[in-house]
């Protein structure tokens, strides 16, 4: 009861707050889109439909086609399933890979914590973005490998947050009650400090999300997504050559991204001052 | 003390490492008996050697930095020093429990308080969790929370500093351990609430005939509540005494001194002249830092050239105190 009570209030918190709601209007939009793709383009968006560069607005089509004649409308709408996806998958791989290892530094210290620590460290020092493409670029440009790769490169801050909280929460004194009454080391860190813990993780996981999107519109920019897939960072990549004289073919899935991203980061800030026992009222 | 004690300590020396790796006492040659539905207070100031001791006989000190150097815990006759971690881990809670100081930082504040109970239950004892609830909210009964079933269901912080430490109480009893360590648990209350809480130690401790070690620094709590009393001064054990024993005369320069700084409000103003109240001079000294003798000397006002060069031995009185100095017995 309490508990479905909490969750009620949270929503009402975000909804309270301007940006939460664009944030999650914006993001509701996204999610939409990816969710009816195939309702709303029943076609492969790789097909070739009519007049190559069709201005958006005015023909038939209702953001214009691009060189080839593809439709960049069925592009941004299956173009979204893959960014939520990539986001998603992501996050979630870093998310459990960070929480794990950040948890067991900071709880058991000493050598567990000093091995844990260099090896984030040898992780923080790789240029993330340049780390993607390599990994990405040895291992072949599939999806898996994609987000494999998103994953490598951004699960060690995440793992120093989750250390430096857990570390703050084993030195209260609730936690030494639970070791004085006999609890075990595995069942202290899971029951008693994790959900202390997990809302630093929420809000860093919700921004992480964006930076996952960002990362795979990179790449894909670069050629280094998955061909067999439409992805707005392909379609910039692809109608960068075209810049000057069709705007569009570049311009419609940058805004995608940057709306994408926007939203993603707004509902995390807007849970983040949610969370926070501090902004409180 | 007709009992067998179910705590035995014997030689009890507890050491820590410093900066430079070399090992200093921090509790030296403690012994202690504790029998079922007993209470014993140790008392002393401030950096003693009290929680220090508590730590010990539960092993919770961070084992990177300090060791058990010499002496045996005997729980039943079962010797806790040489217990693994594992098994240490199942006396913990199940045979001796300990409850702290803040009631306000001894719950997780995210968890529903029964359910805190429940998880102390689960640990000890395999039984379904509909069990651990209901057991959960007998024991809420148990220790006088009202309406416990709604209350299980709160927060800790919908709950009031007193009704707190009766659920950390809840917790600490939630498998009826034989002995119960109670560190300081009544300092952030006020007084009226301390007495209720006290009271509830006092009558579980019949209940359930276990033993209780009550570390305070309040005289008065020690004269209300409890049967035996431990000096401790510098990690030692220097008086031991019964109650009655000690408050009619305590025997060592260090208690009569502790005894002396108690305010008393019908003892300030004698003969139209406000009385200061009475201190003890210095501080207690660092534990890395003791000399070979008595460790109190500094600050004794009985101190003669022995007390720098010997470790006075612990002696017994004709009244059963047994107490560590010199010079007791000559007339002050």
């Amino acid at each position: 009861m309490a508990e479905s009570r909490s969750r009620f209030s949270l929503a009402r918190k975000l909804v309270k707050n301007p940006s939460g709601v664009i944030g999650l209007v914006l993001l509701a939009c996204v999610i939409l889109t990816a969710i009816f793709a195939s309702v709303l383009f029943p076609d492969d968006p790789f097909d070739m439909v009519g007049l190559p560069f069709q201005p958006p607005f005015e023909g038939e089509y209702f953001l214009g086609t691009d060189m080839l004649g593809r439709d960049i409308a069925a592009g941004i709408a299956y173009g979204s399933r893959i960014s939520l996806l990539v986001g998603v998958v992501a996050t979630i791989v870093i998310v459990v890979l960070g929480t794990l290892v950040g948890a067991l530094a900071g709880y058991f210290g000493g050598w567990v914590d000093t091995a844990a620590m260099r090896v984030t460290e040898f992780f923080q020092t790789i240029p993330t973005f340049i780390g993607a493409i390599v990994i990405v670029a040895v291992l072949g440009p599939t999806l898996p490998n994609v987000i494999g790769a998103i994953a490598i490169v951004s699960w060690a801050p995440l793992a120093r947050l989750v250390r430096a909280e857990v570390r703050s929460v084993k030195g209260r004194e609730f936690v030494e009650a639970c070791v004085a009454l006999g609890m075990g080391d595995l069942r202290i860190l899971a029951v008693q400090i994790l959900p202390n813990v997990l809302t630093t993780i929420v809000v860093a996981g919700s921004l992480m999300v964006a930076t996952a999107i960002l990362f795979e519109a990179g790449l894909s920019f670069l050629g280094l997504g998955d061909p067999n897939i439409m992805s707005w960072g392909f379609m910039i990549g692809a109608g960068r050559s075209a810049i000057r004289s069709a705007w569009w073919m570049v311009t419609i899935p940058g805004l995608a991204v940057l709306l994408t991203v926007l939203a993603i980061n707004l509902v995390g800030d807007a849970l983040n001052e949610a969370l926070n026992p501090r902004a409180k009222r | 003390m007709t009992a067998s004690p179910i705590l035995k300590i014997k030689g009890l020396r507890t050491e820590f490492r410093d900066d430079r790796k070399s090992w200093f006492p921090v509790v030296n040659d403690v012994d202690l008996n504790l029998c079922a539905g007993e209470t014993l207070a140790i008392v002393g100031e401030s950096g003693c050697g009290k929680s220090m001791l508590a730590h010990s006989i539960l092993q919770l000190l961070p084992k990177r930095i300090s060791r058990l150097a010499a002496g045996e815990i005997l729980l039943n006759d079962k010797d806790l020093s040489k217990l693994s971690d594992d098994q240490m881990r199942r006396v913990r809670g199940n045979d001796i429990s300990m409850i702290f100081q803040e009631p306000m930082t001894s719950l997780n504040p995210l968890m529903m308080v029964g359910k805190q109970i429940e998880e102390s239950i689960l640990e000890h004892e395999g039984c379904s969790k509909s069990e651990a609830k209901r057991r959960a909210v007998d024991l809420m009964d148990l220790v006088g929370i009202p309406e416990a079933a709604t209350r299980a269901r709160q927060y800790p912080f919908q709950l009031s500093g007193g009704m707190r430490q009766r659920i950390v109480i809840a917790i600490a009893l939630a498998c009826r351990p034989q002995a119960l360590i109670a560190d300081e648990p009544t300092t952030a209350l006020d007084v009226t609430i301390q007495a209720q809480v006290l009271d509830l130690i006092n009558t579980l401790k019949t209940d359930i005939g276990m033993g209780v070690i009550l570390i305070t620094h309040d005289l008065g709590v020690v004269a209300e509540w409890a049967q035996r009393v431990m000096v401790m001064y510098a990690g030692r054990k220097v008086e031991e005494a019964d109650v009655e024993t000690f408050f009619s005369g305590p025997s060592h320069p260090y208690s009569q001194a502790l005894l002396a700084s108690v305010p008393r409000p019908d003892a300030a103003i004698q003969d139209g002249v406000s009385m200061p109240l009475s201190e003890i001079p210095g501080t207690v000294p660092p534990m890395n830092q003791l000399g070979k003798g008595c460790s109190f000397a500094d600050r004794c006002t009985r101190r003669t050239s022995v007390c720098d060069t010997s470790q006075p031995e612990m002696k017994t009185l004709p009244s059963g105190t047994r107490v560590a100095c010199f010079h007791t017995g000559e007339s002050e």
